[in-house]
């Protein structure tokens, strides 16, 4: 599909295939839902008046890119408090509540630990595994190396590890 | 918990969800309108008659007044929780704190208010452990709780009869005009409207009131005599001159059989039990 046949079918489509992770992305920058959110309606907003611009073959980098890029122009890099659900304490069932509160102790030292890693770690590390992009994949989105990524969520994990060492 | 802490960070992220507050389909129709609107660019050389402007204005207001009232009347999603006797459960607030919600208990919050101000209304008794953040409070008949992130168990089955526990950080008790500030290890409460010395409370022995052991260093009948009524749905005959006499110690309050035997035989008391009718009756012997 290309130049003025790019429609709302088309839109959709590509809403449908990209939307949970540009606003999850934006989530992991921001930290706050309803910024990712709101985020993510300006990027499809912009895709939509780029539509005849865009390139199939880069749409998904384009996305990432213009999130990233809408992130930075309107807020400032601030402290991240990262809120995520956790659907592993919701699904505990027959336990006593001394081990739901380890749990929950656990969830609450590991949001802290992902809200200090630094950004690009903290993001690719969260797209791997929540949002299971495959490496090669999330090379792709942010034109980086294989290498690269391999790299950082080496890190992330190395520094969550010693952000548990220390003691939450 | 500690044994295989790299496996536990990656399997624990994985169970981590992005939150939301609006749903895949709803940002769908929010951007489906903004695109047919950029597409509707109003034409600005078109000049509108006076009569045309007045009637397109109060068109306008009375939309507007249409849409604020709609928009007033907006469902919220109101969440239930309710445990019937002899039953505990857990429940996660969409902070990720935990409510475990003791015997005969309900608590209501609203998910769009929740998102804003984190508000619980609580009927009955409950643990809470809240996750570090803005303010989160407790409603029940005739007070409240104000906290920033800690645990604290509360028992408010009725505004007669009101307890606050502090196992972690502070809590804010605000009841019938008095203020009280808790701090971990400390606790109070309230009988008939009347506020008593702050206790000693050991973390422990508040999480066993969640397997229904109440532990008491100085505890009334009549204070016992409401929480049976409210936590077993059973009618409690008290003879007023008992009232007042005090109990020391533990009591599993799971059912009337449960505890009755180690009461009476510590207070010295006949009792009672009629299933049919729910009721028991306490006598001196």
């Amino acid at each position: 599909m290309e130049g003025t046949k790019k429609g709302t079918d088309w839109f959709k489509t590509i809403f449908d295939e990209y939307y949970d992770y540009i606003r999850n992305y934006l989530f992991y920058l921001a930290g706050d839902i309803e910024i990712a959110e709101d985020l993510a309606q300006d990027v499809f907003m912009k895709l939509w008046e780029n539509r005849d611009k865009v390139n199939e073959s880069t749409l998904k980098p384009f996305l990432f890119k213009i999130a990233k890029n809408l992130f930075l122009n309107l807020h400032k890099r601030k402290k991240l408090n990262l809120e995520f659900v956790n659907s592993r304490l919701e699904n505990i069932e027959n336990e006593s509540p001394q081990f739901v509160l380890e749990v929950k102790e656990f969830d609450e030292k590991l949001q802290r630990a992902l809200s200090n890693l630094p950004e690009q770690c903290r993001t690719y590390f969260l797209l791997n595994r929540i949002d299971d992009m495959k490496y090669q994949d999330i090379a792709k989105s942010f034109g980086v190396s294989v290498k690269a990524v391999e790299k950082q969520i080496s890190k992330a994990i190395k520094l969550l590890r010693e952000q548990f060492d220390q003691k939450l | 918990m500690k044994e295989n802490q790299d496996l536990n960070i990656i399997q624990f992220t994985q169970d981590l969800r992005v939150p939301a507050t609006i749903s895949k389909e709803e940002a769908w129709q929010r951007l489906e309108k903004n695109i047919s609107n950029l597409s509707e660019k109003p034409n600005t050389q078109t000049r509108f008659p006076i009569y045309t402007f007045i009637s397109l204005s109060i068109a306008a207001s009375i939309l507007l007044f249409i849409f604020y009232f709609a928009l007033k009347q907006a469902p919220t999603k109101t969440f239930f929780f309710e445990t019937q006797s002899s039953e505990v459960k857990k429940e996660i607030l969409p902070d990720s704190s935990i409510i475990f919600l003791n015997a005969n208990s309900t608590a209501t919050f609203t998910y769009n208010k929740f998102r804003k101000k984190r508000e619980v209304s609580l009927s009955g008794d409950a643990f809470f452990n809240v996750r570090k953040g803005k303010e989160f409070s407790v409603l029940f008949g005739g007070g409240q709780v104000n906290v920033l992130g800690t645990a604290f168990y509360v028992s408010a089955y009725s505004d007669r009869f009101i307890s606050i526990e502090c196992t972690e950080g502070k809590v804010r008790f605000e009841i019938d005009n008095q203020k009280v500030t808790l701090n971990a290890g400390e606790g109070i409460k309230s009988f008939d409207h009347i506020l008593s010395e702050k206790f000693t409370v050991n973390e422990k022995d508040v999480k066993e009131k969640l397997n229904g052991v109440f532990f008491w260093q100085k505890i009334s009948l009549a204070e016992i005599e409401e929480l049976i009524e409210n936590r077993l749905g059973y009618n409690v005959i008290l003879e007023t001159t008992l009232a007042t006499r005090n109990f020391s110690g533990e009591l599993l309050l799971t059912s009337p059989q449960s505890f009755l035997p180690t009461l009476a035989a510590a207070m010295n008391l006949d009792y009672t039990i009629n299933d049919k009718e729910k009721t028991i009756t306490l006598n001196a012997k």
